[in-house]
């Protein structure tokens, strides 16, 4: 698994992280209950802030990519797929065309409710 | 190629992995601590008490054995000797041979040694517990046997493959950084390690009620149940301190090679009989982590000695420790 970070960059660290395992998991690159390294190896090898790799992390649990287990690190979701990325991404693009309109989250999710 | 030069040692010493007559000679002189003690046993056998000494404490006899068992472990362990020398001129000993007739000429050598000491104190003194004086100690120097046919061995020179295209490289910007992890689980050592600890604890109670008996043994028994588990999950990664394999169940680094020491990198087949088997295999000029046969990173080291590891789809991070070290 390959990380690469590009502090120049205008995206945050902690979404080229993001990005990165998302395109991995999407790809099948990287396998369902593969084990991530921990946050403090992460941190070290690219030479970034623990707290930075964490919030990616956080994120990707969010997002249902990545389980964390007390002690056990981070590691993909065995049901996390391209399906799951692909979710996200379309919930992303749902929101950003939301706030586009001016519509506010709660009318959002009262619009998926009934549909549900 | 303009850069190489060829001296002249280098140009008479062998390349071929095949032994040349020098080699064949001096395993053969292996054979020699077998025939001394096979000729002296056959000879004396009938003027030899049926106890020899075996340990001496200044001119008292503390410890005895039969004289069968004697010309027995000697013998063995000359003939083992002979028979390591006979592996030592095959084609895939070549890195080794001369070790290994060291290492086979010192064991033949003393094991020669201290039958011919022994029971040549025992004939010429005509007394079954002779005052041994000095004479262990030729026994003991008898080990240096093996410098003979380790002194016949000509030197060969590290055996290297021709490089035939440039490493290949990743693409990294000037300001970006990169690092990669894999993890290998081998589950048989998990297992192994589980058996031998499970093992150790039963010989521990039996150890406790018998006195101490068997202590040797559990701590035998635990360290390679702790080698076992050492190498049971390994995790292997590539970043801007360079090749790392650590023990992921132990937390214990095995191997660092830094940048600055990275001559290069690249993806090969590995093949454990190349490299000297599954494990931590250390050979002259080079040295591998070995779990399974098949693709693997070989980092050759400014100082020309060469390191592998066997990962899974290893061009990606060959590739990475060549751009990250080339900086």
């Amino acid at each position: 698994m390959l990380f690469r970070v590009d502090p120049a960059s205008t995206v945050s660290i902690a979404e080229q992280l993001a990005v990165q395992v998302r395109a991995g998991v999407a790809d099948g690159t990287i396998a369902p209950g593969t084990r991530l390294p921990s946050a403090r190896e992460l941190a070290r090898a690219l030479d970034i802030n623990m707290h930075t790799v964490l919030r990616a992390y956080a994120q990707l649990r969010d997002d249902g990519i990545l389980e964390m287990r007390q002690g056990r690190g981070a590691s993909v979701r065995a049901d996390a797929g391209a399906g799951t990325v692909h979710l996200v991404e379309l919930a992303d693009a749902l929101l950003a065309e939301a706030r586009k309109l001016g519509v506010a989250l709660p009318d959002v999710l009262t619009l998926i409710q009934t549909r549900g | 190629m303009p850069n190489q030069t060829i001296t002249p040692e280098a140009a008479h010493a062998p390349h071929a992995p095949h032994a040349t007559g020098r080699e064949r000679f001096a395993a053969a002189t292996l054979w020699l601590p077998v025939i001394a003690v096979s000729v002296t046993a056959t000879l004396w056998y009938d003027r030899l008490p049926a106890m020899l000494p075996k340990q001496w404490n200044g001119a008292e006899v503390t410890s005895t054995a039969g004289t069968e068992i004697m010309i027995g472990i000697t013998g063995a362990i000359a003939l083992l000797g002979a028979i390591a020398g006979l592996i030592a001129v095959s084609d895939a000993a070549a890195d080794i041979r001369r070790g290994l007739v060291l290492a086979a000429g010192c064991a033949a050598g003393l094991a020669a040694g201290v039958w011919l000491v022994t029971a040549g104190l025992v004939i010429a003194t005509g007394s079954a517990e002779p005052d041994a004086g000095a004479w262990p100690l030729l026994a003991a120097l008898a080990m240096g046997y093996g410098l003979i046919p380790f002194a016949l061995s000509p030197r060969r020179p590290q055996h290297r493959e021709p490089t035939t295209a440039d490493p290949a490289t990743v693409p990294l910007g000037a300001t970006e950084s990169g690092a990669w992890f894999t993890t290998m689980t081998v589950p048989m050592f998990l297992w192994l390690a589980g058996g031998l600890a499970v093992g150790a604890v039963a010989l521990a109670v039996f150890s406790v009620l018998e006195n101490g008996a068997g202590a040797g043994g559990v701590f035998t028994l635990l360290l390679t149940a702790g080698i076992c588990l050492t190498f049971a999950r390994l995790r292997v990664s590539v970043d801007r301190r360079g090749l790392r394999v650590v023990s992921s169940l132990l937390r214990l680094p095995i191997k660092q090679i830094a940048l600055d020491q990275v001559a290069s990198a690249r993806a090969e087949t590995i093949r454990p009989g190349e490299w000297g088997g599954w494990g931590y295999r250390i050979l002259p000029g080079r040295s591998a982590i070995v779990l399974t046969s098949g693709p693997g990173i070989v980092v050759e080291r400014q100082n020309g000695t060469l390191f592998a590891v066997t990962v899974p789809d290893p061009a990606l991070p060959a590739a990475l420790l060549t751009t990250l070290a080339a900086r």
